[in-house]
């Protein structure tokens, strides 16, 4: 009887703090896991095309561009000036 | 990569903040804190492209879309860059612009084809994972059939290293749901692969 009641104590106790427990584990070698980093590996390792390198000049170019139209003040119109770069 | 970026502090973003947070950032005041320098920051948003690529391939599945949502992410970046914090984690901060960018097209537009199966087989030659056996193509299809808030939290935590509180300030929820999305995703993604890896019987992605 005694021991009983020991071993209700105990699973309770467990079951409390499985409750606790994170929920989330991500061993290493767990086979969804290591699935997953490899296709994100894979993706990252894709060449990237020539016009996300050039993505950042084109949009400083016609920022400059567009506030040149406009005139703001503090934009250089100075032609020696290299087109993409910030003032 | 400079000093300040590879600290991990995790701000990215509050929580709470809308959606469309960074959209109102390129229109914002400037920030109050120090800027990081121009160049720097180019040079960490070029680093940046493959995982940013990788992430919005994950999330979406289709690689034409996910580069045209790259590159909007990628501009969003730029024209927000002022609203950067120098120290906090540079690719969440850029996960959480791509991810809010995505989801708010998705709201707009249903034009979104979570897996094109024609593109897959052809871009992505089934690639086995070393030693596991599985299929990465298998975790792609096996992928496109969770919820979208799964995937992503597989996305960021499993795949791309994340910890859950980054993810979290990414995703704009609390820790503890992270850990749930990614827990059931986990589970979930281990049953389509465990059926997957049997042969023929494939299920085939929700539309």
């Amino acid at each position: 009887m005694m021991q009983e009641d020991e071993m209700d104590v105990r699973h309770r106790r467990a079951l409390a703090e499985s409750r606790e427990a994170p929920a989330v584990e991500l061993p290493a070698g767990d086979p969804v896991t290591a699935g997953l980093r490899n296709m994100f590996k894979a993706y990252e390792q894709e060449p990237i095309p020539e016009d996300f390198l050039r993505l950042l000049d084109d949009i400083e170019a016609r920022a400059i561009e567009t506030q040149e139209e406009i005139g703001t003040p503090g934009v250089s119109n100075d032609p020696a000036t290299p087109r993409g770069t910030l003032q | 990569m400079t000093a300040g970026l590879m600290q991990q502090r995790v701000p990215v973003l509050a929580p709470d903040e809308d959606i469309d947070v960074v959209d109102s950032a390129e229109t914002a005041a400037p920030a109050a804190h120090p800027a990081l320098a121009t160049e720097d920051f180019r040079t960490e948003l070029l680093a940046a492209i493959p995982a940013l690529r990788g992430f919005a391939r994950g999330l979406c599945g289709n690689r034409d879309l996910a580069d045209d949502l790259a590159q909007d992410a990628l501009a969003k970046a730029w024209a927000a860059r002022a609203s950067y914090m120098p120290g906090t984690h540079f690719r969440a901060w850029l996960f959480r612009i791509l991810r809010n960018h995505y989801f708010s097209l998705g709201r707009r537009a249903h034009r979104f084809a979570p897996w094109d199966e024609a593109l897959a087989d052809r871009v992505l030659v089934t690639q086995a994972t070393q030693g596991s056996g599985i299929d990465i193509a298998d975790v792609q299809r096996g992928l496109a059939t969770l919820p979208a808030e799964q995937r992503e939290a597989l996305l960021l935590v499993s795949a791309s290293g994340l910890s859950v509180e980054e993810a979290a300030a990414v995703m704009g929820c609390a820790v503890g749901t992270v850990k749930s999305r990614v827990s059931r995703g986990r589970a979930a993604l281990h049953v389509y692969m465990s059926g997957a890896t049997r042969g023929p019987e494939r299920l085939t992605p929700a539309a």
